[in-house]
């Protein structure tokens, strides 16, 4: 299978459950939001040394935000509950709450919740005070800037993490090129997030490593340099190949993130340096999700 | 099915209890001959609902009262769900112990307006008495949730002692409003009389003009953005067409905490420049 001259290898991606979470974060402005935003889905790459998987899902606008300021939704990936758990508190109470201006709301619903204001409200240091507006709890906890508002709880949903694509290169530069448009068309897809950072994964990893103390490693397969000394998967022409993992709520909108980014790519073409179109999986043995690319693409067709 | 309307065959002289007038009895009756068969309190003695009122409609979740007037006591006392459109006045103790539904009252209502509520909507187009959302003489505390609209003006110690929830009143409140208060939210858009929050505990008032007179235990702030007033007033405004206007409060206002002759830790807040946006726009 060819998209604009490049070939789809014939192979699935796989992904894995997670549990995940959507903050809604509101601030004076935009610029303050964003500030919040990227503080708390900083260090959120993988799970794999992060906590937690972190990343921005998109910008709402006044009217959509519970206070009616400009906001940024996120979402907020573990393996776990008590993970996410442990990883919510620290990032919002770190990152958010320090953040002038800003407020933290749930963005989810759902009835199984983490605790979120539940826990903060104890910096008020006994001055915090909750209401509840249409059924909702939220708490005000005094700060120096004013009051950080914070819901009480915020909603964790069932969710996939780990979907991807491998974009195979005649240079980094044209990859990186060909990956950049990816993520630009990736982030118009609701529920999914790309959490690594720019949306590119430089470093693919392959799980374990010869060493006892390392749960993941280089990916050597993919590794150009090592052409010729390891079972490679890469051609002669091939010098660069970058990776584009895909977090998501549904496995439909994983569906569709991968579909956009894989055409979003494609459109460079040989030409400009881009070859082929893979993705990375461990043989089926890792996790129930299989994005199969060809299926993908050709159901869109 | 159509909803159940109740006309009043003639005006009362004396009170009239209706608080076994809501969906949750009707439902309970079951046929339109045993909702007719239903006992009313008419100053201490009984009478059959149909000789009081005149009976249409077959949907007991669904209650609409004509030609009531300020005789017309405890109207939804005690309701759990469905609705009760009162096209007329309403006595006191409207909406006493309700735990869940909406009535809407298009004139006005007596004092007591939704004491000791716990859940559920009241909107008042008119005016209400005194003590509304209170708590009667054997209780400990005033409503404990749900959502109180007086669109027109209130009396005497509006709020006392509530515990939680939310009272709207769009128009002037008298002396005392929110005295004693436990938690919730009193927000009076009006005038406002003398000592509002006196004594209060915890909760949140929040007047749309400096009141006649403050308490000078009610401690001074200065003119603060509380970003939670953003909040607050966005979903209020998400509650109905008539409640769009919220939007423009806030969240500029002139906090006062208190009463801290109580040790209190309630909030009294003069929102800024309220006067541009109005009940009636």
């Amino acid at each position: 299978m060819r998209i604009n001259g490049v070939n789809i290898d014939d192979t699935f991606a796989e992904a894995f459950p997670m549990k995940a979470t959507r903050l809604i974060i509101t601030a004076m402005s935009m610029k303050w939001a964003y500030t919040a935003a990227n503080s708390l889905t900083g260090f959120a790459s993988s799970v794999i040394a992060c906590g937690c998987e972190a990343g921005i899902e998109r910008e709402l606008k006044p009217e959509e935000t519970p206070d009616g300021r400009p906001g940024i939704a996120i979402i907020m990936f573990a393996m776990s509950k008590p993970q996410l758990a442990g990883q919510l508190i620290r990032r919002v109470g770190q990152s958010v709450m320090t953040t002038a201006t800003s407020a933290c709301f749930s963005g989810s619903p759902s009835e199984t919740v983490l605790p979120l204001g539940k826990s903060l409200r104890y910096f008020g240091d006994g001055h915090q005070i909750a209401k509840a507006l249409d059924g909702v709890r939220y708490w005000r906890i005094p700060v120096m800037h004013g009051e950080f508002l914070c819901e009480e709880s915020a909603g964790v949903v069932p969710s996939i993490g780990g979907g991807n694509f491998l974009i195979l290169a005649k240079t980094a530069q044209q990859g990186l090129h060909a990956c950049e448009r990816a993520v630009r068309a990736i982030c118009r897809v609701r529920d999914v997030v790309t959490t690594f950072p720019g949306g590119v994964v430089g470093s693919g990893s392959k799980v374990g490593s010869r060493y006892s103390f390392l749960p993941a490693s280089t990916n050597e397969a993919f590794c150009p340099t090592l052409k010729g000394r390891v079972d490679s998967m890469l051609t002669e022409e091939i010098g660069s190949v970058l990776e584009i993992v895909v977090d998501g709520l549904t496995e439909a909108a994983i569906n569709e993130a991968l579909r956009v980014g894989i055409h979003a790519a494609c459109r460079s073409g040989p030409d400009k340096g881009i070859f082929r179109i893979s993705a990375g999986n461990y043989g089926g043995k890792l996790g129930p999700y299989h994005f199969h690319l060809r299926k993908i693409l050709g159901c869109a067709a | 099915m159509r909803g159940m309307i109740f006309t009043l065959r003639v005006k009362p002289q004396q009170p009239l209890d209706l608080s076994m007038l809501t969906p949750d009895r009707l439902a309970t009756a079951g046929s339109l001959r045993e909702i007719a068969r239903i006992k009313l309190y008419v100053n201490g003695a009984t009478a059959r609902l149909d000789d009081v009122f005149s009976i249409s409609g077959d949907d007991p979740e669904d209650i609409e009262l004509r030609r009531t007037t300020g005789w017309a006591t405890r109207i939804g006392a005690q309701m759990t769900r469905g609705r009760i459109r009162v096209n007329a006045q309403g006595g006191s103790h409207l909406g006493e112990g309700m735990r869940g539904g909406l009535i809407r009252v298009a004139g006005d209502c007596g004092d007591w307006l939704g004491c000791n509520m716990v859940n559920g909507r009241i909107e008042v187009n008119g005016n209400a008495g005194d003590y509304i959302g209170a708590g009667t003489r054997d209780s400990r505390h005033g409503m404990a949730n749900g959502v109180l609209t007086v669109w027109g003006n209130a009396g005497h110690r509006s709020g006392m002692e509530m515990r939680r929830g939310i009272i709207l009143i769009g128009g002037n409140a008298g002396d005392f409003s929110g005295a004693g208060m436990l938690a919730g939210s009193l927000l009076i858009l009006g005038k406002c009389g003398r000592l509002p929050g006196y004594g209060m505990r915890r909760g949140s008032i929040m007047l749309g003009c400096k009141p006649e007179y403050m308490g000078s235990t009610m401690a001074p702030c200065g003119l603060l953005k509380m970003e939670y007033l953003r909040l607050f007033f966005k979903q209020l405004s998400l509650m109905g067409k008539r409640y769009r206007f919220l939007r423009n409060l806030g969240p500029e206002a002139y906090l006062y905490n208190g009463d801290t002759a109580n040790q209190g830790k309630g909030e009294l807040m003069v929102l800024l420049d309220q006067t541009r946006h109005t009940a009636s726009e």
